[in-house]
Formats: structure tokens, C-alpha cells, sequence
């Protein structure tokens, strides 16, 4: 087991950019290995990447892998990203693997551990070294969120490891940093892959994107039907927000499910969280706790919202909205 | 895969169990209908089971049955805010087989009693609600669930006390507050050896205590404690409408009523494990619906078959006689090839036979009587201050106990009304 | 088309929080006193895929859920919705074995099933919210895995499989057989019928020991997992909330928006 050192982080591109994802796990990951006092090293993947890839130095790592050449990229298959980071894997050996539970991580940390012959933990929201034994504790939710587990491997290597997004500060860049670029190249048996992508659609958000969003007002069960999603439409144009929602808009079919925040769905941390209609469960509350202000709007006073946000109003959302519209729009006119 | 039963029993409580269970043992094409995922899934409980009519259809039947403690000792207590008085009863027969009553878990027990059936032949359905009754002209010809229509000669509706089923079928109204008590409890955790050493038991000896006094704040009913083997039930029973007219909830009083000093310490420590609610029928006799109509009958709480004398609430034993009554009528019915209202009439028969409608016509005037405020609030006071007027010792020169009573009447009540109460409780007792 | 299906039983995911219960001790989650158990919903999404596709191509569908006797009723309820045939594996260490040891069990159980065109499993239990078992039984098998799926169908022989991604969707094609994880944008899963209620409860549903699928036990159980659970707690609550109460909710309301402004939020 002393044979695995460093930590390896597998990074997500969008557009050959690092994504934010990618730079939480650089955080948390260049913490685990000052702590370990070992190097730490960043995996991309992706064609035409060579100055992103010297920008990942800046971020924190100490080595930077990148595929080079060699795969069908738009094209490709789970299966390619699990051979490719076997095969980096093979080579420098780290004792910790680092995935976004994104849905590309989400589906593949499970296929690389598997193949590895090693055990993987998914979702954690922390990872510490413990300083008495060296190994890593792993802190993941379980049931919905309504509670923590504490996990460390029993004598298997690597660590597979998926961290939830915004469980982490992203890295910030420091231009200053010095590392070493690696252009790798990959031979895939293609024989062992059997299946084939045959399309990748993105339905566009209109507008902002929740994870960017500074306020989002999000609208839950409570609110009734798809007519009173204008409402929230409204408050979120004059906040200069965004709209989400729970899963039971998405259920009942009154708003599309590319909207839903929680544990299946988008994970936020606007400045301003408004949570309408909703009771506060904690697999809504798992995407959106992040948030540095929650205020709920909930007819019910016993509601679970109201244990989990900073300011709360008891009554009829139908009520409370066309007010808190009005008085906004009045704000931002002066 | 589509079949005719010979009877459908909708609700797998204590009534609808004993009645398929009969049923299929006698051969009869039986399908037991349960909501819940389970038998006992929903299903709430004082708890005093009192067990010969079981005993009679599974002899010996606590040794396989998951009751949790015999009862061997009756407490009742009058509370004031600050003072409580009780009387303890207990006799030997009680700590022996075949012992007179237990505490039990419905969950357990409904579903321990439903595998019986199931053993017998019956097909027990679970997590399917009967939402309507299948007519053939004027007479019940099935039921309605799960979008499918099933037929059966008769139905046997033991749908518990808000019975749908009998309201469908047009024997009975929608109940009103005045004819229910609301329920509810909880189950507090607490070490068996904790609950022996405080209520003074040992081995599977349990106790059931009940209480009447100001912690309802003069509505009608009480409140209880059973010990289980590791758990505590305890709970309060309270007439709704006058619970409703007050603006008053149910679980505000059970929660005056665990502060109490004198019960808060028996509670020390425990764990809540469940909490609950549920309604249950009181009227008795004088709000007993028509118990039969063409291919359909109504058994146990659904026909109103409970009895609560202020001592005691006691409905299972009446749901599976009656369950069992309706089943031997249906059984009849069957061997005379005739489900009709003039054939299903040997059911009342069968009841007045047994204990059921005797005990229901003995205590008739209960129910009234139980409405009377004086006994939850002004009675309790008047026996808790005479008690402390007797047991205090001042220095003073006794007086006599009658002169005490007096003085404890005082501006409260007046002789003459005490008489009258007197003999009310007389009749209705 | 012959599917089978990988159902577990869990608490009930959508108890209020205030009936969580845990014993810190054992690290053991305290199930709730009158709410049963139930089926994993996104294993109840991955039955509905599966008849969806008996609807479409009939076949037949194999229900199996390693657990105690008591998890039969979820199988049951497999059988209530239309499913063909339900499985009880049992496991003394069930509860103490880990995702590689479940899915090694629930693989060699696949196995002693034998025909077979599709394994579907739910994208993740929500009890532990991992996702790993599906994935884990696809490489056991050396079969191909698509993960989230919404929809799958069948296409010159081939299944075709519609993945779920935060925005938007992709577009697998794989070859048969092939293991299916399943995500809750299947929709809502049928209501058993009655008679479909009353057939389940008639039918028997054969429980395996591990034994009988001949499985190594020393892959098993808590020896065999390879990791360990070091703490279970519930979080504490970092948030206060202030109530904004007045004479009327639209008071209320405009305190709401001069209380945001003074707290800097807008
Ligand atoms: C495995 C699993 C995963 C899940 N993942 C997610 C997830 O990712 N995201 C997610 O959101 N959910 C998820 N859920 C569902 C989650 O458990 C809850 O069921 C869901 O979040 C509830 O949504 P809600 O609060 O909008 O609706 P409800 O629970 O129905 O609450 C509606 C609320 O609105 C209030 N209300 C009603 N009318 C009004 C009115 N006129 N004005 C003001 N208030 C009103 C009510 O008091 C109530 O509190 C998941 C569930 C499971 C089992
Ligand atoms: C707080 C409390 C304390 C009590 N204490 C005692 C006591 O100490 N001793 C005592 O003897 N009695 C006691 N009782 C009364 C006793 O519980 C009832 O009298 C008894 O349970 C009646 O049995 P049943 O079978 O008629 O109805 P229930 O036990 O109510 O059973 C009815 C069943 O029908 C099912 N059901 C209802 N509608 C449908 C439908 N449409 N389709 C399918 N299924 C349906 C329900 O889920 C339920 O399982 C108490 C009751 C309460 C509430
Ligand atoms: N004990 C089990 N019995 C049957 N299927 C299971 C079991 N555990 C997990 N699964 C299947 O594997 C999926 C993912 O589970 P998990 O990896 O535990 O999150 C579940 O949705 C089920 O389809």
C-alpha cells in the first residue's frame, strides 16, 4: 500500500476550459496532498489543450497529464475515459483518484474502481486526511441527507473518490506556480468497446445558469400548477435571478425537469435562495443548502423550510409574491 | 386468473381477521382486503387486549401470538394539577393462564392474526383499498379496488370506525363528532428492567393504568399508560366535539398530561418511538348502524361494536366476536345457497347470543353519562382534596372524615347533585 | 425481451426529517415504527421501464432482491405491477456487506437466472445513496452498462438507451445483453390492480441462500468489504430562522424585502 503516492485528479473540460468542478477538486486536492506531502497531479482530456493544460498548473497541480491524440472524442465512451485513466493510473500509481459526482464522474468512478480491483466512495462533501493513520476519511450524505457516514477503505488502493460540486471553494490561479506538462498518448483496444453514442443534446438554459446564478427563486409543490410559475418568473426577472424548482414540478409535469435543484438534479450556491411552495426535504435541500441566504414562503408553520433557512414568512405565496414583486420593482426604479 | 369469491373481507383488523380466518377454514372462497402495506400497517392501539374470545379459536394462543406482557394489575388514578389519588387492583387469577388481558403492538399482532387466515385459505390482498361496492341491482355484488371490480356473493365490510364501506352501502351516515373520541399516543422506549423496577413488575407481568382527571381540562375521557415488554404506550382518550368546540388538541393534553409530576416520572429517560392518532366510536349501542343489507354485513368497529365504560375501552374482543358471528352467517348463507338480506338476518341472532349486544345493552347508558364534565375535573378534586385533608397532619385536632368531604364540597357542589351523579353511575354501570 | 430486475428494499426515503431517528452507537439508521419499508423508488421506476418494454415486446420479467425473508413484500409488489417472477436472496451479512459484495451475489444470482436480454437496476439506493451495484454487476459480467437511463428501446437488434444528463441527453446504442441503471425521469410507476394484487399474493416467491447461486462467502459479508464505516451522525442545523410576522401577510412581506436589504442579500 505504501507503493501508491500523490493524488490524481481526473478534470472536466467545457469548451477546453477547465470547469469550476474541476477547480473545487484541485482545491481539496491540493490539501490533501500537502497533507500527505506527496504531488499532485491533474488528468485532462481533450484535443487542442496544451495552454489549458499549462493554466492547470496555476490552479494548483504539480504534474498535468493530457491526451494528446489518439481518441474519437466526441464520440467517446465511458469505457475510453475508464481506459485512459486506468492507464495514467498505471503509470504513476497515486493512492487517491479525485471525480466531479458529475454525470460523467458518477458513471464512471464506479466502472474504474471496479476495474481497478479497489473500492470507491461516492459524493462526499469532505475528505480529510487523519492525521494519526495517514488515510483518507471520507464524509459522504446518506439517506437524502438526513445523515453523514464516515468511510475509510480497508487495505484497497486507490482511493476512488466523487465529490459533490460546491462542496469546495473553487482554486484560485496563481500564475507564479511551476509544474510539469505531460502530453500522453492512449492506445484503446477498440475491440473490448461495444457500445456507440450515437447523439449528446443540451437543451440550452435560457438565460442564466442556475450554477451561476447570484439569486435563484425556486417554486416546489406548493405552488399549484404551472400558472403560478409565473410568479416566480416575475420575482426572479426583478431580482435579476433565475428560476428552479423541486422535484414535484418536474413530476406533475408543470415545468421542465432541466430545472430541478437537489440531490438528482442541480446543485447551487446563489447568495439568494428563495424556496416557494416547498416543505424542505432534505434531497431538495441537498442542492441548495450551499446557499449563503434561504428564505422560505410556506403556508405552513410546522414546515421543514423554516428549520433550514435564515428568514421566513408564514402565509399564501399567491400573497406574499405580488408584493415583494412590487416593492422590488419599486426599489430598483429609485 | 379472474375468480368469484364466496366473500370479500374488507380490512384486515382484529374483525376481519377472525372472520376470513373462520371463513376459509370452513372452505369458503375468502379474499382479505388491506389497505395498509400490511395488516396492522395503520393501526393504532391503547392497548388491553382482552383475550378469551381469541382463546376460544387459538387455544393457548399468547404462546405464539406477539403479545407483549399479561396484565396482571389495574391502576386508576384522579389527578389534579398537583395531587393524584389511586386504587390498585390485581388478582391472582390475572397472573395465570389463561390470563385476562395483554398489552400488544397492532402492527405485530394484525399482522400475526391475518397469516392465520392466510394459513387457513384465505387470500390475503395487502395494499389494496376497497374504494367502492360492486351492486347487482339492490344487492352488493363485490367491491371496487385497484381499478378492478371483484366480485363476491358477500361482502363483509370491517373497515374499522370511519366504515365507508357500510356508508356506501347505505346503512349508516357519516359519523359526527359526537359520536367519537379522538385517540392518540405514543410508544416511549425505556429498558425492560427500568419499566420492571418502576411499576413494581417482574417477568411478563404488566400493568394498564388509567387516568381521569384536570389534564383534559374537563373534557370528557382519560388517559393511559400500558407497559409493554420494552416500551411504554401512553396515551389520551377524548370526546372530539367537545375537543373540537374548545379549540382544544388532543396531543396538547397527552402532552400536559406527561408533565404531570406524577406521571413525568415514570417517563424519565424514555425515548419516543411512534406517535399516532386515530378515532374511535363511542356512542355504543344508540349509534349502531343496520348490520346487514342484501350480500353485505358490517362487523367490529365499523358497526359501532366498542364499549368504553370510562374504566375501560374495550373493542377487539367485540371486533372478532362479531367478526366471527358474521362469518358463521355467511358460512350458513352458503350451505343455503341464499345471501340475502332475509338469510343474513341470522346474524343479529348470532350476536344477541353472545356477548356482544349484552354487554353493549348493559352498559347502554354509559356513553351519556361518560359526557358528564363534573367527572373529569370537579370529582378528582374533591377526592384528591379530601384525601389531602385526611393524610395531612398539621398539629390541628383530627376532624371527622364526613365533616372533611364537606368542607372539600364547599361553594363545589351540592349533596343532592353528588346523589344524583351517584345514581346515573349506578344505571350506566 | 427477457429483463431482469434488481430491486432493493429501503426506509422509507421521504419520512419527514423529524422521524429520522439513528442509533450513533451502531451506526445504524433506527427504521421509523409504523411506516414500513418500501421499494427503492428508482428500482420501482426501473419495474415500470421493464414493463414498458413487456408492454412493448412481451418477454418475461424476473424480479430479485437480496435482503432478509421480510423483503419478499417488495417482490411482491414487483409481481402486483405485472412483473413475472420474484426472487428472495438471503444473506446472514447482508447488511454488513458492501457494494462489491452485493453485486457479486446479485451477479451470480443473475447468473442461475441464466436467459436473460437485460438487467436493469435503479440508478442508486436511496438509503446510502452510492450507485455502485449496477455498474459493479456490468463489469462482474463483462457486460455493457449504460448509467441513467430514461428510456430504452430496441433497435436493429441492438438496445437503444436515452441517458439522462444535467442539460440535455445523450443517445447510447449497446448490444444484447446489457446492464441498465435507471433514473427517476422514467416517471411515475404504475398502481398494481387489484387482481394484480390478488395474484401476487398468491404467488410463491423462492428465496436463495447464497449457497444455492454458489457463491464464494469469503467474497461476503463484513470481512470481505472493503471499506468501513467509522462514524454515522446527523448533521447539526447551521441556519436560524427569523419568522417575519405582522398584523397582515402583506406587512409581512414588505418587512421581508427591507429585512433582505439590511442583511446586504439584495
Ligand atoms: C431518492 C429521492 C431523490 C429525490 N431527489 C430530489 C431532488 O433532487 N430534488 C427535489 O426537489 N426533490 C427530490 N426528491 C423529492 C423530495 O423527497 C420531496 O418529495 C420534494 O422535494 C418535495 O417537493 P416540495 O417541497 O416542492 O413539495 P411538497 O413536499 O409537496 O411541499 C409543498 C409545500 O408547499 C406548501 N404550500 C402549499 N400551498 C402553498 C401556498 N399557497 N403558499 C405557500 N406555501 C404553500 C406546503 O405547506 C408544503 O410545505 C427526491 C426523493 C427521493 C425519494
Ligand atoms: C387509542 C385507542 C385505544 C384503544 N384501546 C383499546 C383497548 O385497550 N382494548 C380494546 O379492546 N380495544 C381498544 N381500542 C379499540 C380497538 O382498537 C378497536 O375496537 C378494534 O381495533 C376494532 O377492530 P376492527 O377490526 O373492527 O377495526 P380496525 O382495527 O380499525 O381495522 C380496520 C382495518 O380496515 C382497514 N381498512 C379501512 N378501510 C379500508 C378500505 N376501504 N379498504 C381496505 N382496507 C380498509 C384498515 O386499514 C384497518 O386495518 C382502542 C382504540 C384506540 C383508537
Ligand atoms: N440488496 C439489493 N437487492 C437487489 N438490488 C440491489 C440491492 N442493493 C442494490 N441493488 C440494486 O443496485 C442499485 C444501486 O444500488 P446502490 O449501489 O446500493 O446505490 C439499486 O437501485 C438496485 O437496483
Amino acid at each position: 500500500m505504501a507503493d501508491y503516492k500523490g493524488v490524481l485528479i481526473c478534470g472536466e473540460l467545457a469548451e477546453d476550459k477547465i470547469t469550476t468542478v474541476t477547480k473545487e477538486l484541485t482545491n481539496t486536492g491540493r490539501r490533501l496532498s500537502d497533507d500527505l506531502n506527496q504531488p499532485l497531479s491533474l488528468l485532462l482530456i481533450g484535443q487542442n489543450i496544451q495552454e489549458t493544460a499549462a493554466e492547470a498548473i496555476s490552479f494548483g497541480a504539480d504534474r498535468v497529464f493530457y491526451i494528446a491524440e489518439g481518441l474519437p472524442f466526441a464520440e467517446s465512451l465511458p469505457e475510453h475515459y475508464v481506459a485512459i485513466i486506468a492507464s495514467v493510473f498505471n503509470q504513476i500509481k497515486p493512492s487517491i483518484v479525485l471525480l466531479s459526482h458529475t454525470d460523467m464522474g458518477r458513471d464512471i468512478a464506479p466502472r474504474l474502481a471496479a476495474s481497478l480491483g479497489t473500492t470507491v466512495c461516492m459524493d462526499c462533501i469532505e475528505l480529510e486526511i487523519d492525521a494519526d493513520s495517514k488515510s483518507l476519511l471520507q464524509t459522504k450524505p446518506v439517506y437524502g441527507g438526513n445523515a453523514m457516514a464516515v468511510w475509510v477503505s480497508v487495505n484497497y488502493r486507490p482511493h476512488v473518490v466523487t465529490m459533490r460540486p460546491r462542496s469546495a471553494s473553487p482554486a484560485q490561479s496563481d500564475p507564479s506556480r511551476k509544474g510539469q506538462i505531460v502530453p500522453i498518448t492512449v492506445e484503446i483496444d477498440e475491440s473490448t468497446i461495444k457500445g456507440k453514442l450515437l447523439e449528446t443534446v443540451k437543451e440550452e438554459a435560457k438565460g442564466i445558469k442556475l450554477e451561476e446564478a447570484k439569486v435563484i427563486v425556486a417554486g416546489g409543490g406548493g405552488i399549484g400548477g404551472s400558472e403560478g410559475f409565473q410568479l416566480i418568473q416575475e420575482l426572479a426577472q426583478v431580482l435579476g435571478g433565475t428560476i428552479g424548482i423541486t422535484r414535484v414540478p418536474c413530476d406533475e409535469g408543470w415545468m421542465p425537469t432541466s430545472l430541478e435543484i437537489g440531490q438528482t438534479g442541480h446543485i447551487v450556491s446563489p447568495d439568494l435562495y428563495f424556496a416557494i411552495g416547498i416543505s424542505g426535504a432534505p434531497q431538495h435541500l441537498a442542492g441548495c443548502s450551499g446557499s449563503k441566504c434561504i428564505v422560505a414562503i410556506n403556508k405552513d408553520p410546522e414546515a421543514h423550510i423554516f428549520k433550514e433557512a435564515d428568514f421566513g414568512i408564514v402565509g399564501d405565496y399567491r400573497e406574499v409574491l405580488p408584493i415583494l414583486i412590487e416593492k422590488c420593482k419599486a426599489l430598483r426604479a429609485t | 386468473m379472474k375468480q368469484i369469491f364466496d366473500a370479500i373481507v374488507v380490512g384486515a383488523g382484529p374483525a376481519g381477521c377472525a372472520c376470513s380466518f373462520t371463513m376459509a377454514k370452513a372452505g369458503l372462497k375468502t379474499l382479505l382486503v388491506e389497505r395498509g402495506k400490511f395488516p396492522g400497517a395503520k393501526n393504532m392501539w391503547g392497548g388491553v387486549f382482552y383475550g378469551p374470545t381469541l382463546n376460544q379459536l387459538f387455544p393457548s394462543f399468547w404462546q405464539e401470538a406477539p403479545v407483549e406482557r399479561y396484565i396482571k394489575r389495574h391502576r386508576l388514578s384522579l389527578l389534579t394539577k398537583d395531587a393524584s389519588l389511586s386504587a390498585e387492583f390485581t388478582a391472582k387469577k390475572f397472573g395465570k393462564v389463561p390470563y385476562n388481558g395483554f398489552s400488544l403492538f397492532r402492527a405485530k399482532f394484525d399482522r400475526w392474526f391475518a397469516a392465520k387466515a392466510e394459513q387457513a385459505g384465505a387470500i390475503l390482498a395487502s395494499g389494496l383499498q376497497a374504494d367502492d361496492l360492486l351492486w347487482d341491482g339492490n344487492r352488493v355484488a363485490g367491491i371496487k379496488a385497484g381499478g378492478d371490480e371483484l366480485p363476491s356473493s358477500a361482502v363483509i365490510a370491517c373497515d374499522g370506525v370511519n366504515s365507508f364501506l357500510s356508508e356506501k352501502a347505505g346503512l349508516r351516515d357519516k359519523l359526527s363528532p359526537r359520536d367519537m373520541k379522538q385517540g392518540v399516543k405514543e410508544v416511549i422506549h425505556l429498558p425492560r428492567n427500568l419499566i420492571e423496577l418502576r411499576f413494581n413488575l417482574s417477568g411478563e407481568e404488566g400493568i394498564a393504568w388509567e387516568f381521569i382527571g384536570s389534564f383534559t381540562r374537563g373534557i370528557p375521557g382519560g388517559a393511559f399508560i400500558y407497559t409493554n415488554k420494552e416500551s411504554l404506550s401512553i396515551g389520551v382518550v377524548v370526546q372530539l366535539s367537545t375537543l373540537a368546540e374548545n379549540k382544544i388538541e388532543a396531543n396538547d393534553l397527552l402532552e400536559e398530561f406527561k408533565q404531570h409530576s406524577e406521571v413525568a416520572t415514570y417517563l424519565a429517560g424514555g425515548k419516543l418511538l411512534e406517535y399516532s392518532a386515530h378515532l374511535i366510536p363511542v356512542a355504543g349501542s344508540a349509534m349502531m348502524p343496520a348490520l346487514y343489507t342484501d350480500g353485505f354485513l358490517v362487523a367490529g368497529d365499523a358497526a359501532a361494536f366498542t364499549l368504553t365504560t370510562g374504566l375501560t375501552l374495550e373493542g377487539a374482543n367485540f371486533a372478532i366476536a362479531s367478526g366471527l358471528a358474521a362469518a358463521e352467517t355467511v358460512i350458513r348463507s352458503k350451505q343455503i345457497g341464499d345471501f340475502s338480506q332475509k338469510s343474513l338476518s341470522y346474524y343479529p341472532e348470532l350476536l344477541k347470543k353472545s356477548f356482544v349486544l349484552k354487554d353493549l345493552k348493559t352498559f347502554k347508558k354509559a356513553p351519556h353519562f361518560l359526557e358528564n364534565p363534573r367527572i373529569y375535573s370537579l370529582y378528582p378534586e374533591i377526592a384528591c382534596d379530601l384525601a389531602e385533608k385526611i393524610f395531612t397532619n398539621d398539629g390541628k385536632p383530627r376532624r371527622k372524615i364526613w365533616k372533611l368531604l364537606r368542607k372539600s364540597m364547599e361553594r363545589k357542589i351540592s349533596f343532592w347533585q353528588v346523589f344524583r351523579d351517584l345514581k346515573k353511575i349506578k344505571k350506566a354501570l | 425481451m427477457d429483463i431482469i430486475v434488481c430491486v432493493k428494499q429501503i426506509p422509507d426515503p421521504e419520512i419527514p426529517p423529524s422521524k429520522f431517528k439513528l442509533d450513533i452507537e451502531s451506526k445504524k439508521v433506527v427504521p421509523p415504527e409504523g411506516i414500513p419499508p418500501v421499494m427503492n423508488p428508482y428500482d420501482e421506476q426501473a419495474v415500470e421501464l421493464a414493463l414498458r418494454l413487456k408492454d412493448k415486446y412481451g418477454g418475461k420479467i424476473t424480479v430479485l432482491t437480496l435482503g432478509s425473508e421480510a423483503t419478499s413484500s417488495i417482490a411482491k409488489h414487483a409481481l402486483a405491477m405485472g412483473a413475472d417472477e420474484g426472487i428472495v436472496i438471503t444473506n446472514k451479512a447482508f447488511e454488513d456487506s458492501d457494494s462489491f459484495s452485493k453485486a457479486y451475489i446479485l451477479s451470480q444470482a443473475i447468473k442461475k437466472v441464466g436467459d436473460y436480454d437485460l438487467v436493469l437496476c435503479g440508478r442508486q439506493a436511496a438509503d446510502w445513496d452510492e450507485g455502485l451495484v449496477g455498474s459493479i454487476i456490468a463489469e462482474n459480467l463483462g457486460l455493457p452498462l449504460v448509467t441513467l437511463a430514461e428510456a430504452v428501446d430496441v433497435a436493429n437488434g441492438k438496445l437503444k438507451v436515452k441517458r439522462v444528463i444535467l442539460d440535455g441527453y445523450q443517445v447510447f446504442t449497446v448490444p444484447i445483453p446489457a446492464v441498465v441503471t435507471v433514473s427517476n425521469e422514467v416517471g411515475r410507476p404504475r398502481l398494481p390492480s387489484g387482481w394484480g394484487i390478488i395474484s401476487a399474493s398468491q404467488k410463491q416467491i423462492p428465496v436463495w441462500s447464497v449457497d444455492d447461486i454458489e457463491a464464494d462467502s469469503s467474497k461476503t459479508g463484513a470481512s470481505a468489504a472493503r471499506r468501513k464505516l467509522v462514524k454515522l451522525f446527523i448533521p447539526e442545523r447551521e441556519r436560524k430562522c427569523e419568522i417575519i410576522e405582522r398584523e397582515t401577510t402583506a406587512e409581512a412581506s414588505i418587512e421581508l424585502v427591507d429585512t433582505l436589504i439590511k442583511a446586504g442579500a439584495i
